[in-house]
């Protein structure tokens, strides 16, 4: 198969994000895509057997669906990678995000999620599509990235991503102010896990530090 | 307050948006109307609250909640200040942290409370400033108070509060609640709040919401902004109040118009909302704020350490808890106890009440005032006041004097993997060592756990096995007098039990923990005039509350006697009291005087101790620490827990007991132990 165009990954990964708010009208794609297309980009995609469509429904297919899972997996990881580690304005990313999800390679695909940490959710709070290096729970790259646990008292790092085990606890970690971006220094592991950021100390359960994951610093 | 050049926080115009209109000083504002202080827990409110309101301060019922709350008159004003418990956000869950946003409802508070005093701490200002930004949603005047300013200043942290006030377009002061600096400033600021400007936080959808409130419903005692947001984040506050003003079908409408636009998004609106107000917070806090180098303070921060860690924590522990119990025991139970129950009252005060309550027509009369088994005065007030007052407010001071130096969260670390087995995390020190005050406040206190399997654990513990202080400082008066065998018998029995019936519990209960998540307290040198104003507040509820029971009780007792109805009684429990239990009949005045209130049991078998021996001393005030959930305990019990729950944990306590007792009593006996 050929490989797919800008434009027609642009549209498959708006009949995707359609699908996720449960609409599937040509009306409505057009409305949400990123770029211009017309009757020729949809037969393109249908030839290729991407899509189908059905009077003004159109709808992904198996294939198109793989598709444009990976593409919306690599926008939003990007939107995660640029919000919590580069740091640029919300303007800005996605602007980067859109580039990103069309040039992405796939092994450094993986370096990134594993890097973040595996980031359920991108920063606008729309699930990531799982990736293999997700379902394998992969843990290194290159140790940079590591759970907040893996800290040694003393040692101190970035937080990366935080994985909502519970709506509630991640809500709890925030308004304490501990959010991706932030600075935190494991002081104790035991009995409890004990760490501070700012001028706030917490002490934490296991189960809610191995939820956290920190780019650390090396000595 | 002229202009913040380059403003880059508000991005407008800054002339338009940075000088404070002074039109916004009418708007929503009436100076007589009430003010309440909002903010993160140990960020100074009490402390600021107190040095507000240096008159006495009162409880106010608020309507929806079952709770009260602390109210207070600023300085010479009639302007009334209202102290809330400290919060994480505008939208936690828990029932104490729901105080601050419940106050705001209208028809909460007699005098309706319309403006906000949020207090910080000037260390962690991005955390006080979501607090504004959150609250400021409710479109009230605000004054923002950056407490704790010489911490601040010592870690070389400094905030252009000019800026700040200009960015938020509210005044704000700076003070030292401590040793009262900047009060005077507070004060007048409190004639002078305005309604902040509007920070454009929220996404567009939740804005058009926030429209359609304020067309569909336009509520006139409430800002639509502040209900809309409730609405999205579904406090429960908020849609009882829509439920009873604006009946059913328009809380239908608006809940599922939240709802639909709430399933835009996979995370919760109080989540993604939090993360929103941080994030405009962290902005202002780059704009206003500069670190300097910090002056560490070693010391205390190593004190801190040690605590925590096991190693050195434990002994530490240790330490603390015997120095503990030699101030409550030694000083409250022994010295206090003595000199005002023994010398004053049984030397002087008893004699020559009898005496001049002598001449009396009526023996019946007489005998209620003044018999010494059964009388009012000897075994209700007399004992109220002369051996439970003291030792209740030495365990205060102490209690007080843990909570204020930041002792309490490390001790809540170091029995972290304990409380784990027991199905609670390291939180559930609050109401544990509360217990050992008053039952029936540690009940009360269960609400800071977060899920229901806690909640039932720990007032199933404290009602079966913490002993009260009252109980306790009879306890030591008792076992002081015996050998020590027994005090660790007793002691050791309950501790082993506690652990024993929380690991069952754990294991049979359905439901989750909650992992820990707290905050550690810096620790420092606690504050001993506030510590003691504290205590002489508790003692001083105490008394007023339990005083009148305890002459009840004591009246129904003795008239329970002269019907005949004890002797009944007595004969019926034989079987139980007597062959099971080894206690001596009479002991039954004590359980029942242990039913009505637990400390008016504990003094009772004071009272009584001469015709026991020691064993029947050691199984009663087991059965007695075990058996009694109080009247008011159990009351406060079904409240918080509903009549089924209630009534399960009371009987199994109940059956317990009873057991307990008997298997001592023939453990004692059989191995012939004698505690002589």
């Amino acid at each position: 198969m050929n490989p797919i165009s800008e434009t027609h990954e642009e549209i498959l990964e708006s009949l995707w994000k359609a699908g996720e708010r449960g609409e599937h009208g040509l009306a409505e794609v057009r409305s949400s895509c990123a770029v211009e297309f017309g009757e020729n980009d949809l037969k393109a995609l249908l030839s290729n057997h991407l899509v189908s469509r059905q009077g003004d429904t159109v709808l992904l297919t198996e294939e198109g669906r793989i598709h444009a899972e990976k593409i919306v997996r690599r926008h939003r990881i990007a939107e995660v990678l640029v919000t919590s580690i580069l740091k640029h304005k919300s303007g800005e990313m996605e602007r980067i995000a859109c580039e990103v999800e069309h040039n992405l390679q796939p092994e450094v695909e993986e370096a990134i999620c594993t890097l973040l940490g595996h980031p359920e959710f991108c920063p606008d709070g729309k699930p990531i599509p799982r990736g293999a290096c997700c379902r394998k729970r992969v843990r290194e790259v290159s140790q940079a990235v590591v759970g907040l646990d893996k800290l040694n008292p003393g040692e101190s790092g970035k937080v990366t991503y935080i994985k909502p085990a519970s709506h509630a606890i991640l809500e709890q970690l925030i308004s304490f102010g501990l959010s991706p971006g932030v600075i935190v220094t494991m002081t104790q592991n035991k009995p409890v896990y004990c760490v501070k950021f700012e001028e706030t100390e917490l002490a934490l359960d296991r189960e809610v530090v191995r939820n956290i994951f920190v780019w650390k610093f090396e000595e | 307050m002229n202009g913040c050049s380059g403003c880059s926080v508000c991005g407008k115009g800054c002339e338009a948006s940075c000088e404070i209109p002074s039109d916004l000083r009418i708007m929503g504002f009436d100076p007589a109307c009430g003010v309440v202080l909002v903010g993160n827990s140990k960020v100074g409110k009490s402390t600021l609250f107190h040095k507000l309101c240096p008159k006495k301060a009162e409880e106010e019922q608020i309507k929806s909640l079952k709770r009260k709350v602390e109210r207070g008159y600023a300085g010479r004003t009639k302007t009334l200040v209202y102290n809330t418990p400290g919060l994480l956000s505008m939208f936690s869950r828990n029932l104490e942290e729901r105080v601050a946003r419940d106050v705001l409802l209208p028809g909460a508070l007699a005098d309706r409370a319309r403006r906000i005093v949020i207090v910080a701490d000037s260390k962690n200002l991005m955390r006080a400033l979501s607090l504004v930004l959150q609250f400021s949603e409710y479109e009230l005047p605000m004054l923002l108070v950056l407490n704790m300013m010489d911490e601040a200043r010592g870690k070389g942290i400094h905030i252009n509060r000019e800026k700040l006030s200009a960015i938020l377009g509210i005044p704000v002061c700076e003070t030292v609640a401590r040793r009262g600096e900047g009060i005077g400033e507070v004060l007048y600021s409190l004639d002078s709040m305005y309604r902040p400007h509007a920070q454009g936080v929220q996404p567009d959808d939740v804005e058009t919401f926030i429209d359609a409130v304020r067309i569909l419903v336009n509520p006139q005692h409430i800002s639509p902004r502040g209900m809309a947001i409730q609405i999205l984040a579904h406090d429960p506050g908020m849609i009882r109040y829509i439920r009873t003003t604006f009946g059913k079908e328009v809380l239908q409408t608006l809940t599922a118009m939240a709802d639909q636009l709430n399933t835009n998004y996979s995370e919760p609106f109080a989540l993604r909302s939090v993360r929103l107000y941080n994030k405009k917070a962290e902005e202002i806090v780059k704009v206003v704020q500069t670190r300097g180098v910090p002056e560490y303070r070693r010391f205390s921060a190593k004190i801190g350490q040690l605590c925590m860690t096991p190693l050195t924590g434990v002994p530490i522990a240790a330490c603390v808890l015997y120095m503990m119990y030699r101030f409550v025991g030694t000083l409250g139970a022994e010295f206090l106890v003595d000199l005002i129950n023994v010398k004053i009252f049984g030397d002087h005060l008893i004699p020559w009440l009898t005496a001049f309550l002598s001449p009396l027509p009526y023996d019946l009369l007489k005998d209620m005032l003044i018999d010494p088994d059964f009388g009012i005065f000897p075994t209700g007030i007399f004992l109220a006041l002369g051996l439970v007052t003291p030792v209740l407010f030495c365990f205060y001071i102490a209690f007080g004097i843990l909570e204020d130096s930041g002792y309490l969260s490390r001790l809540a670390i170091l029995l972290d993997r304990v409380f784990q087995k027991l199905g609670f995390n390291g939180k559930g020190i609050i109401p544990l060592t509360m217990g050992f005050s008053c039952v029936t406040m540690a009940i009360l206190t269960t609400r800071v756990l977060d899920t229901e399997k806690e909640k039932n654990i720990m007032c199933f513990l404290l009602l079966l096995g913490l002993p009260c202080a009252p109980l306790l400082a009879v306890m030591l008066v008792i076992l002081g007098s015996m050998p020590v065998t027994a005090t660790i018998t007793v002691f050791g029995l309950i501790f082993f039990q506690l652990l024993v019936a929380g690991y069952v519990s754990n294991k049979v209960l359905f439901g989750v923990r909650s992992p820990l998540i707290m905050e550690i307290q810096p620790i420092r040198f606690p504050r001993m005039s506030q510590v003691l104003r504290e205590s002489t507040t508790k003692t001083y509820h105490f008394i007023k509350e339990a005083l009148p029971v305890f002459v009840v009780a004591s009246m129904m007792v003795f008239l329970f006697e002269r019907l005949g109805g004890l002797e009944y009684l007595e004969r019926m429990m034989r079987p139980i009291v007597c062959s099971f239990m080894g206690l001596p009949e009479k002991s039954v005045q004590v359980f029942l005087k242990t039913l009505i209130r637990r400390e008016n049991g504990a003094t009772e078998i004071q009272h009584l101790r001469g015709i026991y021996d020691h064993v029947q001393l050691v199984v009663n005030l087991l059965v007695m620490t075990f058996l009694s959930p109080c009247i008011n305990a159990t009351l406060v019990l079904i409240k918080e827990r509903g009549f089924k729950t209630a009534a399960s944990i009371i009987i199994s306590v109940m059956i317990y007991a009873l057991f307990i007792g008997g298997v001592i009593n023939h453990a004692c006996r059989f191995f012939g132990i004698t505690f002589t």
